[in-house]
């Protein structure tokens, strides 16, 4: 039935569809990935963009959410690479966070995703891609292009990493 | 906290956290009106405040003045010493070997001078390795940063995109086309042993924190088959190195939650596959079942279709006819000493989501598991749920539980010795009648326990299994029930359970059957099964689930004892 009705929209409608469904997903997305409101904001611009201009080339190996993803963090990591966004300093504290924050977000939150978002690139990439979008092992693995297992040692090094904001949850390593 | 708990946190943090970005209303509306408008470029604007245009000016001028005394030549073949290195990774993976190297190469491009004291030394071949290794790692970190970087790190850095001339950019454009052609040349040539070396510890360090100084240690070996054109890469390192390391919590990768390493003798080892060209295949995990098989599908194939002839009678036409899945999977029998399930080799003919036959093969010895119609079985089972509630409604006229809870609500393990007894007593009768009037749900369930169909013998109904024999109170010349628990207790003690778990399950039953009247039985079973959540009893994989003791009532003589497993059925415990 999905994919009748998606046959049958036009690719203005389509679009509008993706727009209102994925536009807040892929703000934090892109955020998480550039550590920037107004470059989150781009990107996003970017990937739906990119989106539109390949509705043809969507062949639905994958789900759609993960098609958007895999185009937004491209568009990230080409952003991230320019000398622009080298040159200016996107370390991030879990004060810098209350401007994007819910107002009622805990500091423990806020803590957690400051140092999720001080990750080291492929960890990051991983906790992401895998925890926070809750993308299959295989999905996550077929977007870094590595296998499972390297997808699961770095989701090992990023929780230990993160093991002492985990904890205040109970986590155990085992 | 498990896997799925962490995923909830970090969703919750980050949606909270990150749900105040706002959204743009007139989105749809811009790409449609920038894909109207696209000239093939993409266009992104950038909000730029004034002092940051302040220091990119002063970048732009102090990197001009860099540019001014390099070239491009230079860098260029900086560059491609950067990118043949394959340094990509955090620094602190990095050799000495490699920290000199890329120093020599900065010190070529003009990058750095041996002005600075630290590039004298590294480059002091007369210092000692570990020596040159620290002071260029000092002077490659204070350039590029500790953390990570690649060789797209270093060409921005030394070279920034914004400030190349259209020249600069084309030539750089030239370069970098040229560059990635030869590598994808390179990528599709066969196998050099130094190649498969290379790949070998680059995987190492990708799957786990396994550090350069342990790499040394390494051995690589590998085999080429010829017939598929793949390489299987095994290394190995001496255990003693690898534990002593491990004290210090460095490494993990034989962590044994990530299931990748094996140990053989005093060496643990790791195995992968490449393809002929080095694609990476896959990790060779020593758990699964296509790793533990000894049988080759094609072998087992002829085995599963002898059992499917022999047992169901079933010709070949009729399989060549159907398509064919075949697996390596885990089969529904639990090796108690190796706690797993045994692998099997699974073939399924059918239709997806129409299957006909299957059948489980021993992937280690060819024993046939299972072999059986998919359509009989359905058919058959929808014929024992009939029988089943007729049966349940002879015992609910009768005024018998049939659903074998009590009025308290309480299954039938927790009832009382008199409660069982008044329930045998009146269920029985009616339940071996019931058998005796319909035969061919008798030899159903005795095809059940042959495994002729689909359905796994301990799915036997718990009202047949506690209906085979009969229960009662004890008679004056019996031992206690007390006394009775604790000889078993004693006996699974001696069979090596935890004390600490016998004595905080409150799980336990005991029976008193008294199927033959003049020998009666204390039967008890000694659970040992908490839930997974239960920290404080983690489930041991290869331990029993309990212990079932057999005892004259009269004598307390142990008659039998069972140790429970995961194949173990309820119809064997009562």
């Amino acid at each position: 039935m999905e994919d009748a009705r998606e046959a049958a929209a036009s690719p203005q409608e389509r679009l509008a569809s993706l727009v209102k469904e994925h536009q807040a997903m892929l703000l934090r997305v892109c955020y998480a990935y550039l550590c920037d409101a107004e470059d989150a904001r781009d990107a996003v611009q970017e990937t739906f963009f990119k989106a539109y201009k390949s509705f043809g080339g969507f062949r639905g190996e994958c789900s759609e959410k993960s098609w958007l993803i895999q185009i937004a963090r491209n568009t990230c990591l080409d952003m991230r690479r320019s000398a622009w966004h080298r040159r200016v300093d996107r370390r991030i504290r879990a004060e810098d966070l209350d401007s994007v924050a819910h107002p009622e977000a805990a500091g423990e939150e806020k803590e957690l995703t400051a140092a999720i978002l001080q990750l080291p690139p492929k960890l990051k990439d991983a906790v992401i891609l895998y925890y926070f979008q809750g993308l299959s092992m295989q999905e996550t693995a077929d977007i870094l292009r590595i296998s499972q297992p390297s997808v699961s040692g770095r989701l090992s090094r990023a929780r230990k990493r993160l093991k002492a904001f985990l904890e205040g949850e109970g986590y155990d390593e085992r | 906290m498990s896997d799925k708990h962490v995923k909830e946190t970090i969703q919750q943090a980050m949606n909270h956290t990150l749900c105040g970005l706002s959204q743009d209303p007139f989105l749809t509306q811009r790409v449609l009106w920038r894909a109207a408008n696209d000239k093939g470029e993409a266009q992104m604007k950038k909000k730029i405040s004034g002092s940051l245009i302040f220091a990119f000016v002063m970048t732009l001028l102090l990197a001009g003045a860099a540019l001014a005394i390099t070239n491009w030549d230079s860098l260029k073949q900086y560059f491609e010493t950067v990118r043949t290195m394959d340094t990509e990774g955090e620094l602190a993976r990095w050799s000495d070997e490699d920290k000199v190297s890329l120093l020599q190469a900065m010190e070529e491009a003009g990058l750095v001078t041996r002005e600075d004291g630290r590039v004298q030394t590294a480059l002091d071949a007369s210092l000692p390795l570990s020596e040159r290794g620290r002071a260029a790692s000092r002077v490659i970190a204070e350039r590029y940063g500790e953390d990570y970087f690649d060789s797209h790190t270093v060409e921005q850095r030394e070279f920034p995109r914004e400030e190349r001339s259209p020249q600069e950019q084309a030539d750089y454009t030239q370069w970098d086309q040229q560059y990635w052609s030869q590598w994808n040349s390179l990528e599709k040539q066969p196998l050099t042993e130094s190649r498969i070396y290379r790949d070998t510890m680059n995987h190492l360090t990708e799957i786990g924190e396994f550090p350069r100084s342990l790499l040394r240690d390494v051995q690589v070996s590998y085999d080429f088959d010829e017939q598929q054109r793949t390489y299987t890469v095994t290394a190995a390192i001496k255990k003693e190195l690898y534990l002593a390391k491990r004290e210090t919590g460095q490494v993990s990768l034989f962590d044994p939650h990530q299931s990748v390493g094996y140990e053989s003798g005093d060496t643990l080892c790791f195995q992968f596959w490449l393809d002929e060209f080095g694609a990476f295949l896959g990790i060779k995990n020593p758990n699964s079942p296509q790793a533990r098989a000894r049988l080759s599908l094609e072998e087992a194939q002829v085995i599963a279709e002898k059992a499917l002839k022999v047992r169901l009678n079933v010709d070949q036409d009729a399989l060549d006819s159907l398509p064919l899945r075949a697996t390596y999977s885990e089969s529904g029998e639990y090796v108690q000493e190796e706690g797993r399930f045994r692998a099997a080799c699974t073939f399924i003919w059918g239709e997806k989501g129409d299957t006909r036959y299957m059948v489980d093969i021993d992937a280690q010895t060819g024993r046939v598991i299972k072999a059986f119609d998919w359509q009989a079985s359905e058919a058959v089972l929808e014929q024992s749920r009939a029988w089943m509630a007729q049966l349940e409604e002879l015992l609910r006229e009768a005024g018998v539980s049939a659903d074998l809870f009590n009025r308290q609500g309480e299954y039938i393990w927790q009832w009382s010795l008199q409660e069982r007894a008044e329930w045998s007593q009146a269920a029985r009768p009616i339940v071996r009648s019931f058998l005796d009037e319909h035969p061919e749900f008798v030899r159903y369930l005795e095809d059940v326990l042959a495994s002729r169909y689909a359905q796994s013998p301990s799915s036997w109904p718990n009202l047949i299994s506690l209906t085979q024999y009969a229960y009662g109170l004890p008679d004056h010349q019996a031992i206690s029930q007390d006394k009775a628990y604790e000889t078993a207790r004693e006996v699974a003690l001696s069979l090596g359970a935890s004390r600490q778990y016998i004595d905080e399950n409150k799980n336990h039953v005991i029976y008193y059957d008294v199927t033959d009247p003049n020998r009666p039985l204390w039967k008890v079973h000694i659970s040992l099964i908490f839930g997974d959540a239960d920290t404080a009893h983690p489930r041991e994989p290869t331990a029993p689930l309990g212990y079932f003791v057999v005892m004259d009532a009269h004598t307390g003589e142990v008659l039998m004892v069972r140790e429970r497993t995961v194949n173990t059925g309820i119809r064997e415990l009562v």
